[in-house]
């Protein structure tokens, strides 16, 4: 016979054995039998309790949704307790350790129940996703009671599920054309002829033309063949660089206050989401202390990965390191890909890799995700409105270098965030350049 | 002890934070986990009343008793699972036998089966107290499962030892040197139980 030490007893078990004992020797020493009788239901009750006695600890399970909710959506977080064989356990008592960002309603409880053998308990714990992010959820732990208190088993718990919540795209629409369009397919009317739904014209009938081309009203007129030239159809592959590599502000959450990785993951997922309906590719690229990027894809599936990927996102530079190289690969920065980089402006290297670009001959548009915290007073000592001053008026130089680089730099308003600076690209894109690749 | 098992370890709040901090842990006190240790604490504060000395408990000396018995009583509701509530058992043994040898109590049936009882309410009561965390919010029907549990135990408990304690009475004799010995055996074969209990697979 040996101890199984996952269920060890309570301070009420050697207190019911020691006032079992004290009782009966008084009575014995003091001829008392008043002092067994006193005795009597502690030992009983403790010889009862303990009659059966579980080999297995509770079993406690954690499920978190299938589907990654949006910030924003209700989730719910199930933890489900089990006897671990077939002794009734007085009392099973769970907890769910609930992230930051995912208050769950009475999570901060533990919950108790008793349970049947053979029965699962389960506790669903409900709240909502307040911000996007890859959240830790759990652990759930348990522990389990027999004997009414006398036997108490070791905590059980289960490993830290991880729940991803994705990014709510604020409302986006970009009615202008792409500046520069790829393949031969898509929803985009490209500035080369080809075949497509756009009219560029009619001419000459020329061979190898279709005959499904032919416009008769003109050819019956003029009496030479003309066909009705059009715009050839392109789809475009977007290029969403997240500079990250800094945070600033205070996150409030989907109602609250964004920070500025609060704005730049959301607008990511906004023009991404644009996009990838639109039958585009998209691709998407972290600046920050491990860059990482998702390759160029398009479909409602990718949507989702990108919107996966967008989760993960997070700072990971601390403000001293230095800032990561800057590399143009030709794999992750198509030289007919639109740029869009989603940047504070907030360290020198994402500007260096704006101006690169740029340089290379890419379109690329800057969106500024610091906003109104770039004007947002600090509180400090006397120089500390001065140094701010001075900050900003750096940062406007930055910029209209940019500017002077051909880069447009424009704030994240949401709907039509991009129109007037890709309307602008797009009669850059028109006009002959010299790039260096 | 056990309750506490989800508690986080961190640095202990001192002077007005510790206030500040129970306070806090009171206001998030749950009906059900209450309700067990008023019960617990009730029976402590009756046991201590009826094991004390009658004359001392109904005489001057009245209100001191009571307040004692309060005092008491409130460490077994606040403090469950810790040593407090064997403490409290052993003083109200030790009651008992002083006020039924020096002072001359009866230890009539309906005292002891009273007395008998309320010592195992504030035992059992404590017991699921100490497992049950203050703040935990316990699935319906919980408490009355356990309370019923308890009173069939108590009532088995109780007839066991009355009934053997009125026929002890009824069968009367003179003590001899047997009963001390049996009595030990008793003892260490209750030892033995509650061991062989524990540790069998």
């Amino acid at each position: 016979m040996t101890h199984d030490p996952q269920w060890t007893p309570t301070r009420a078990l050697g207190r019911a054995a020691l006032l079992t004992g004290v009782l009966v020797l008084l009575a014995a020493v003091l001829g008392r039998v008043d002092l067994v009788a006193l005795a009597a239901p502690i030992a009983v009750g403790a010889a009862w309790a303990l009659r059966r006695r579980p080999a297995e600890e509770p079993q406690v399970e954690l499920e978190v949704p299938a589907e990654p909710p949006a910030e924003g959506s209700e989730v719910a977080l199930v933890v489900r307790v089990g006897a671990g064989d077939a002794v009734p356990l007085d009392l099973v008592v769970a907890r769910l350790a609930a992230p930051r960002w995912l208050p769950l309603e009475q999570a901060d409880r533990p919950h108790a129940t008793d349970l049947p053998p053979g029965e699962l308990a389960q506790v669903v714990f409900t709240g909502t996703a307040l911000r996007w992010g890859r959240h830790a959820a759990g652990p759930a732990r348990a522990y389990g009671v027999v004997g009414d208190g006398l036997l108490i088993s070791a905590l059980v718990g289960t490993p830290e599920g991880q729940l991803p919540v994705h990014p709510v795209p604020p409302v986006f629409r970009a009615t202008d054309t792409m500046p520069r369009a790829s393949a031969l397919v898509g929803g985009h009317r490209s500035r080369r002829p080809g075949e497509g739904g756009e009219l560029a014209g009619v001419r000459r009938y020329a061979p190898g033309d279709r005959l499904r081309r032919v416009d008769w009203r003109t050819t019956l007129r003029t009496g030479e063949p003309h066909v009705a030239a059009t715009w050839s159809d392109r789809d475009a592959t977007v290029v969403l660089v997240l500079d990250v590599a800094h945070e600033a502000g205070v996150s409030g959450g989907v109602h609250g206050r964004a920070s500025v990785l609060d704005t730049t993951v959301r607008a990511a997922a906004a023009v991404a989401e644009h996009y990838l309906r639109r039958g585009d590719r998209v691709a998407l690229v972290e600046l920050s202390g491990t860059p990482r990027h998702l390759r160029a894809g398009n479909g409602r599936r990718h949507l989702q990965a990108a919107l996966d990927w967008l989760a993960s996102t997070s700072v990971t530079a601390e403000a001293d390191e230095p800032p990561p190289p800057v590399l143009i690969d030709t794999r992750l920065y198509p030289i007919s890909a639109l740029v869009v980089v989603l940047t504070p402006l907030l360290q020198p290297a994402s500007t260096q890799l704006i101006a690169t670009l740029a340089r290379t001959g890419r379109v690329v548009t800057a969106v500024d995700t610091l906003g109104e915290l770039a004007d947002h007073p600090l509180v400090g000592t006397e120089w500390t409105g001065l140094a701010q001053r001075l900050w900003r008026l750096e940062r406007d130089v930055v910029i209209d270098q940019l500017r002077e680089a051909g880069v447009p730099v424009t704030g994240w308003s949401g709907p039509g965030s991009l129109d007037h600076v890709l309307r602008d690209l797009t009669r850059l894109a028109a006009a002959p350049r010299i790039g260096v690749r | 002890m056990n309750a506490l098992r989800f508690r986080r370890r961190s640095q202990a709040p001192v002077g007005v934070a510790f206030a500040l901090a129970r306070l806090a842990q009171v206001q998030r006190t749950t009906a059900v986990p209450a309700v067990v240790r008023l019960v617990a604490a009730a029976a402590a504060a009756m046991a201590v009343l009826v094991a004390m000395p009658a004359d001392v408990t109904v005489g001057e000396r009245g209100v001191e008793v009571l307040a004692l018995a309060l005092v008491l009583a409130a460490g077994v509701g606040l403090f469950p699972g810790s040593w407090w509530v064997s403490a409290v058992a052993l003083f109200v043994v030790v009651a008992w036998v002083a006020a039924t040898v020096a002072f001359g109590d009866a230890a009539d049936l309906v005292r002891v089966g009273v007395l008998a009882g309320l010592l195992y309410v504030m035992h059992a009561g404590a017991a699921f107290a100490a497992v049950l965390p203050h703040d935990c919010v316990v699935a319906p029907g919980v408490l009355v499962r356990w309370a019923r549990r308890q009173a069939a135990v108590l009532t088995g408990g109780l007839g066991v030892g009355l009934a053997g304690l009125t026929a002890v009475r009824l069968i009367g004799g003179t003590p001899t040197l047997a009963g001390p010995v049996v009595g030990a055996a008793v003892a260490a074969a209750l030892a033995g139980a509650f061991a062989y209990l524990l540790r069998r697979p």
